[in-house]
C-alpha cells in the first residue's frame, strides 16, 4: 500500500490543488476566511492563481481597514520547497511593498519559507505584514522614512487615501476570470 | 484497498471531506496522518530528531533544499531520519477504512433517534469511540467510564465470539472475558486475571473485519522486512566532482548525461533522493519504477521543466504534440482582433505605397520596409501566441512578409517600430494573462 503512490502524486499542481480543495471547502461561502475573500487558479494554469484580500479585520491604526486588492501569486515547479511569489497587482501604499511593481518584502516569503505554510499561510503572513509593518528595510522608502520618524497621522492618512483611491472592486470567479482581468487592466488605463 | 488506491490517483482527498458529514471530529484524525509537506497520507513516514514526522521523500527534498526541519526550521541531517512505523501501519489502516466511513458518514441520518442531535451522537459513537472530547468527559465521572468501557469491551468480544469457534483450546474467562488456555484457566483466575495480551492478541482486540485482514497481513510482512533493503547512496560533493565523473556516475546508475552541468547535478541530487527515500520503504520499488518518477520530476522540475516558461512557450507550440485545435479555439477572438489589425494595417500600407510609389523599381525598393508594420503579429506570437490561422488569414502578404511568418522564432528587424514594446511582452510572465498584455500593448 505504501508502495503505489508515485512521485507523480507529490507534484507542485497536486498539493495546488489539495490546497485549493482545503481552502475552499474549509471556507464556504456561508463561513468566509475572514482576509482572503476568494483564491483561485487561473483557467489556464494552475500553477498561477489570483486572490482578494481584504483589510477589514486590521486595526483600524494601521489605516488598511478599508482596502481590498488583488494579488497575484505564481508558485515555481519546485513548490513546496521554493516558496510562491506574491506580488500586489492593485496599488498599495505600504512599506515593505514596492509601489511600482507590487513586490513584497517579507522573510517568509524569502529565506524563512518554509514548505508547511503553503498559499493561504503566506497569504495570511501578508495580511499580518499589513498590520505591522517593518521600518528596517522598507521597499516603499518615503513609507518608511515616514513611519521610521514617528508620524502614524501622516503614514495612516496616506495608507487610508490610496486604500480608497485604488481599492479593487473586481470579483474572482473561476469562468468570469477573464473578464475581471480587463475591467482591472480598463480601471487602470482611466488613470 | 483497491478503492483506496484509485481514489488516490483520481481524487483529490482532503481532511475537510469530514466537514460536510456528522462527524466533523474525524477531520482533525485525518489531517493528523497527513504530511504537512505534500497534504497527503504519509507515505514511508520519517521522524526527525526536532521529532517531526514527514514523507521520506518530502523530507529528503526539502532538507536537499535547505537543510532545515520544515515544521521548526531547527536544523536537520537525513541521517538522522528514522523510520515512524507505527505512523505508517495507522495511515495504511485509516487509509484502508477511510472510503467505507466516509460514504458511510454521508448517508443521511437515519431518524430512529428521537432527535437529530441524539442521532449525531451515536453515529460518532459508534466510530469513533475514543475522539478526545468523550475520554475527557468520561475521566471526570471516573465511575461511568468504567462502566461504559466494560460494556463496550462486552460488547466487543460477543460480536468476536458470534463468528469464532475456539478450536484452539482456549475459554473465556467468566471474570475478564479473555481467551485463556483451558488448561491454565484456573491458575488465571486464582492469579487475579493477569494481562494476558501478549498471548492472543487477536482475540482481545475488539472484532472486526478490517482489523483482522490487518493483522493477517503484518504477519505475512514479517518475513518480507527480513528482505535486504538496497543500499543508500552517498551523497555527492558536488563541487569537487568533475564533469566526467558525475556524467559516469549517472550513466551507471542508466540514466541521462544530457544537459548541462546544473542540469545533472539536479538529476543526480533527486536520484539519490529518490533511492534513499526508496531505501526506507517497507516495500521498496524497483528500479524501473524509480527511474520512472525520476522522469516525472524531469517533466515538471527538471530539464525540461523550464521549457514550460512562457519565454520558451513557441517551442512547446512548434512540438508536434501540441494542441493546435484547442489552443485557436481559446485564443480565437485574440486571433480575430490581430488578422483585423493586421488586415487594416496592411490595407493602409498599400494606399500609400501605390500613391506614393508609381514606377515599378521604386515599389521593389519599398517591398524591404514594408516587413516592419507587420511584425507585431510575430512578436506577439513570439511570445506564445503563434498558430497556423494567424499565418495562412493574413491576406495577400508579399513574398518577403510570408518568409518572416513561417520563421516565427527569428528576431523582429530592429527597425520595427514595436520593437520598444518587446521589453513589456517577455516581462510578461504567465501565459493567460496575454490577452491582457496584447489589449495594453496595442495602440
Amino acid at each position: 500500500m505504501s508502495g503505489p503512490k508515485t512521485a507523480s502524486s507529490r507534484t507542485p499542481t497536486k498539493r495546488i490543488l489539495t490546497e485549493l480543495t482545503a481552502f475552499s471547502s474549509a471556507h464556504s461561502p456561508s463561513s468566509p476566511h475572514p482576509n482572503i475573500l476568494s483564491l483561485v487558479p487561473l483557467p489556464s494554469n494552475l500553477l498561477s492563481l489570483r486572490c482578494i484580500l481584504s483589510g477589514h479585520t486590521l486595526p483600524p491604526t494601521s489605516g488598511y481597514t478599508t482596502g481590498r486588492w488583488l494579488l497575484s501569486i505564481q508558485v515555481p515547479p519546485q513548490y513546496p520547497n521554493q516558496p510562491p511569489t506574491i506580488t500586489f497587482v492593485t496599488k498599495i501604499c505600504h512599506a515593505n511593498v514596492k509601489w511600482e511593481t507590487g513586490e513584497i518584502c517579507l522573510d517568509v516569503l524569502k529565506e524563512n519559507w518554509t514548505p508547511v505554510l503553503g498559499v493561504v499561510g503566506a497569504l495570511e503572513s501578508v495580511v499580518r505584514l499589513l498590520g505591522e509593518p517593518g521600518v528596517d528595510s522598507p521597499l516603499n522608502v518615503e513609507m518608511g522614512a515616514l513611519l521610521r520618524q514617528g508620524d502614524t497621522i501622516g503614514a495612516r492618512g496616506l495608507v487610508g487615501y490610496w486604500c480608497g483611491e485604488e481599492r479593487f472592486e473586481g470579483h474572482l470567479d473561476e469562468e468570469e476570470e477573464g473578464g475581471s482581468n480587463r475591467e482591472e487592466v480598463r480601471g487602470r488605463g482611466k488613470r | 484497498m483497491d478503492r483506496a488506491s484509485k481514489d488516490d490517483a483520481f481524487e483529490v482527498t482532503d481532511s475537510t471531506d469530514w466537514l460536510d458529514t456528522p462527524m466533523k471530529s474525524l477531520a482533525g484524525v485525518d489531517a493528523a496522518l497527513r504530511c504537512q509537506v505534500c497534504r497527503d497520507f504519509y507515505s514511508t513516514p520519517m521522524i526527525t530528531s526536532c521529532s517531526h514526522t514527514f514523507c521520506s521523500l518530502c523530507i529528503r527534498r526539502s532538507l536537499n533544499n535547505d537543510g532545515k526541519c520544515p515544521a521548526c526550521r531547527s536544523p536537520e541531517q537525513e541521517m538522522k531520519l528514522r523510520n515512524n512505523n507505527a505512523m505508517e501501519d495507522l495511515v495504511e489502516a485509516f487509509k484502508r477504512g477511510r472510503a467505507d466511513i466516509l460514504a458511510f458518514a454521508r448517508i443521511p441520518a437515519i431518524p430512529v433517534a428521537p432527535t437529530r442531535k441524539r442521532s449525531l451522537e451515536q453515529a460518532e459513537e459508534d466510530v469513533e469511540d475514543s475522539s478526545p472530547k468523550r475520554r475527557r468527559s468520561g475521566r471526570t465521572k471516573s465511575s461511568s467510564q468504567t462502566k461504559s468501557s466494560q460494556k463496550a469491551t462486552v460488547v466487543a468480544d460477543s460480536d468476536g465470539d458470534s463468528d469464532y469457534s475456539p478450536e484452539d483450546g482456549t475459554v473465556e474467562c467468566p471474570i475478564c472475558q479473555r481467551r485463556v488456555k483451558e488448561t491454565g484457566i484456573n491458575k488465571h483466575i486464582d492469579d487475579g486475571c493477569p494481562d494476558e495480551l501478549q498471548a492472543f492478541p487477536h482475540i482481545t482486540k475488539p472484532g472486526s473485519s478490517r482489523t483482522g485482514s490487518g493483522y493477517a497481513k503484518s504477519s505475512i510482512q514479517l518475513p518480507e522486512k527480513a528482505i535486504k533493503r538496497p543500499e543508500r547512496l552517498p551523497q555527492l560533493n558536488y563541487s569537487t566532482t568533475k564533469d566526467n565523473v558525475l556524467k559516469k556516475k549517472l550513466t551507471d546508475a542508466g540514466l541521462s548525461a544530457g544537459g548541462n552541468r546544473q542540469l545533472l547535478e539536479k538529476r543526480y541530487k533527486e536520484w539519490i533522493t529518490l533511492w534513499n527515500a526508496n531505501c526506507d520503504a517497507t516495500k521498496p520499488k524497483s528500479k524501473g519504477e524509480l527511474k520512472r518518477e525520476l522522469e516525472i520530476w524531469e517533466r515538471t522540475q527538471g530539464g525540461r521543466a523550464t521549457a514550460s516558461s512562457s519565454t520558451q512557450m513557441g517551442a512547446i507550440i512548434r512540438d508536434k504534440e501540441f494542441d493546435r485545435d484547442a489552443w485557436s479555439g481559446k485564443h480565437n477572438d485574440d486571433f480575430k482582433q490581430l488578422i483585423a489589425n493586421a488586415k487594416r494595417k496592411a490595407q493602409a500600407k498599400k494606399s500609400e505605397n501605390t500613391s506614393s510609389a508609381n514606377t515599378p523599381a521604386e515599389s521593389a525598393g519599398t517591398a524591404t520596409p514594408d516587413v516592419a508594420p507587420t511584425t507585431p503579429d510575430v512578436v506577439i506570437g513570439d511570445n506564445g501566441n503563434d498558430d497556423p490561422i494567424l499565418i495562412e488569414d493574413t491576406p495577400e502578404k508579399p513574398a518577403s512578409q510570408k518568409r518572416f511568418f513561417d520563421e516565427s522564432n527569428s528576431d523582429p528587424p530592429p527597425s520595427s517600430q514595436y520593437q520598444s514594446k518587446l521589453g513589456v511582452l517577455d516581462k510578461d510572465a504567465g501565459l493567460a494573462s496575454d490577452i491582457t498584455t496584447i489589449r495594453s500593448v496595442q495602440p
